[in-house]
């Protein structure tokens, strides 16, 4: 018997039917009593209410209580992604961002013990969305919100000074730090991304992952923002982080495939001077050497090349 | 193993969060100890990860998880022990939290955390596996009482009664949240007092005080308000029990400046001091 006096149903489920069943009943965006008449519908139970597993009483019956983490699942994985992508949120506006999310959860629904990683598949949805007929562009802006979170907790790495380079001089090892990605987006959408920053707070990802939400439901929706249509155009984007911040920046057509080749395998200096020579867009190694000395001056000062022989923790 | 101490009390603590990361690291405070959500440091590198580690230079820490779902009857997340074990290892946390619930079933996760049926076979469940998960990290880890908002039919035993044998049973400890007791109550209609005087003294680690948010048939577990009155009332005694505890202010949401932080978490101390000094045997008394 509990405190309360009222002792246990003997036709409850067991713990492993427990579960699933809230979880189904949470999880379905219509709400539990909802959820509750699908399942009957499909069969799976046969009561007409939740008295059989969750206790009410004079205030909320079952399916009401039920309905309380229902909410609370909804609001803190939107307001989650919401973080995460507030750029695509200010764009398409809060009401619409709202409709997205729900059909995003259903699609694919947390499946990792850190919030950190459920926007992974999302940009990856939201090119299929409905809502990407009218702004083609939302998917690569996404794509670029993502990167921008995957570089933020990248591992650390000791970064290669101009000191050292100069030492090492022309048969330095360039690799990548681990905290540097290259995008390749079919929509300009840098200048969107640029025009939304000073409306929108840069996520630091070291808030709360805790268990509370402020419950505030009733909330009014923030209109789409005002953007231009972006230039549809192949544009390589590179992201990274320089110390604890992030940024990114498009990448002019002969650093591109510099870039791409130490990222993927790592090259000494007269690789990258073939690469340019091969690509006919250097005439000869003078001055395929001078505009590899000039890219390598740029990645140093942005803290791109890892220092040879470091090993992460 | 070794058998579950109680731990010393580290004094009076607050969360670790982004919003003072510049302050607590420019200037000493007057907290003792920091807790952090250690789900927000697994991460391979960056930002909160150097600021975690230069906090601990200065300050014990506490780290206090929340996708742990010691209920879950879904398999425990042996990648997710590990980070936990990893970080555990690299911080030297004071001790390891989590709470006393399940957090996804199949495969997915709420991110929330959902309520246990109090019954026998919920009770053997949660035993078995936090045996294990205190196996797997080479350590004793605390497990806190949840804000809940449902009860269920299938529940045989009171909360305080299942924490307890918990406790007892598996040899964790108890972090013990105040505001939880009394949201609970009131959804609950129980007494929060017998709450209290149901867990045996030597197992309570760590208190939580937290505000919540009043939604008319129910109370929200919100950590967006100052700790209401009613939850200091249930501290006074929850410390005239337990003795001085080591005591955290929670605040998630609608997070003050730092000063704000600060004075709760005086306060907390200030009281704990008055009622400490009033009372001093119960520094002493050993288990109930």
């Amino acid at each position: 018997m509990t405190r309360d006096g009222q002792g246990p149903r003997s036709d409850s489920p067991d713990l492993r039917r427990t579960q699933e069943l809230f979880w189904d009943l949470i999880a379905d965006p219509q709400g539990v009593r909802t959820g509750l008449a699908k399942l009957r519908a499909s069969g799976e139970m046969d009561s007409v209410d939740l008295s059989f597993m969750i206790r009410g009483d004079d205030r909320l019956a079952p399916e009401d209580r039920l309905d309380i983490y229902a909410s609370m699942y909804f609001y803190r994985l939107r307001d989650s992604l919401a973080e995460d992508f507030p750029k695509v949120a200010a764009v398409i506006g809060g009401a619409a961002f709202h409709n997205l999310i729900t059909d995003y959860l259903l699609a694919h629904p947390s499946r990792h013990w850190s919030l950190r990683h459920l926007g992974a598949s999302f940009a990856g949805f939201l090119a299929n969305h409905d809502l990407s007929r009218s702004r083609p562009f939302l998917a690569d802006l996404a794509r670029l919100e993502w990167a921008r979170i995957e570089m933020f907790d990248a591992s650390d790495a000791d970064v290669l000074t101009r000191e050292e380079a100069a030492v090492a001089g022309p048969e330095l090892h360039l690799a990548l730090i681990p905290a540097a990605t290259i995008l390749s987006i079919q929509w300009n959408v840098a200048p969107i991304w640029r025009h939304l920053e000073h409306e929108t707070s840069p996520d630091d990802g070291g808030g709360s992952n805790s268990a509370a939400v402020t419950g505030d439901t009733h909330e009014e929706f923030a209109a789409p923002a005002a953007v231009e249509r972006p230039e549809e155009k192949k544009t390589p984007i590179l992201v990274w982080r320089k110390g604890f911040a992030v940024y990114h920046r498009t990448l002019q057509p002969i650093e591109s495939p510099c870039l791409e080749v130490v990222l993927r395998d790592g090259v000494v200096l007269p690789d990258l001077c073939e690469i340019l020579m091969g690509g006919e867009k250097e005439p000869d190694a003078q001055a395929a050497m001078q505009t590899v000395a000039g890219l390598l001056g740029r990645w140093l000062e942005d803290g791109l090349v890892v220092k040879p022989g470091f090993v992460s923790s | 193993m070794t058998p579950a101490t109680k731990p010393l009390d580290i004094g009076q603590g607050v969360g670790l969060r982004r919003e003072h990361f510049a302050r607590v690291l420019a200037e000493s405070t007057s907290v003792d100890w920091f807790e952090v959500i250690s789900e927000n440091f697994m991460v391979d590198g960056g930002r909160p990860l150097d600021i975690l580690m230069r906090v601990r230079r200065d300050y014990p820490v506490v780290m206090h998880g929340v996708s742990l779902s010691i209920g879950s009857t879904d398999p425990l997340d042996t990648d997710y022990l590990e980070r936990l074990r990893q970080l555990a290892e690299r911080v030297e946390p004071s001790w390891v939290s989590d709470h006393l619930c399940w957090t996804g079933v199949g495969g997915h996760n709420a991110h929330d955390l959902l309520p246990m049926p109090y019954s026998e076979e919920a009770l053997e469940h949660v035993i078995s596996r936090v045996t294990r998960v205190q196996e797997k990290l080479g350590r004793r880890i605390a497990l806190e009482n949840p804000s809940s908002y449902l009860t269920f039919a299938a529940s045989s035993l009171s909360e305080s009664d299942f924490l307890a044998e918990v406790a007892k049973r598996a040899d964790c400890g108890i972090l013990l949240d105040v505001n939880n007791v009394y949201v609970s109550s009131v959804n609950h209609r129980f007494d929060p007092v017998a709450y209290l005087d149901a867990i045996p003294r030597d197992r309570v680690w760590q208190f939580h005080l937290a505000g919540h948010s009043d939604h008319g048939a129910y109370l929200l577990d919100t950590h967006d308000h100052p700790v209401a009155d009613p939850v200091w009332n249930l501290y006074r005694h929850a410390v005239g029990r337990f003795g001085a505890v080591s005591t955290l202010v929670e605040w998630d949401a609608k997070i003050p400046e730092w000063d704000v932080l600060e004075a709760e978490s005086l306060r907390a101390r200030e009281l704990r001091d008055e009622i400490v000094a009033a009372q001093p045997q119960i520094q002493t008394e050993g288990a109930s």
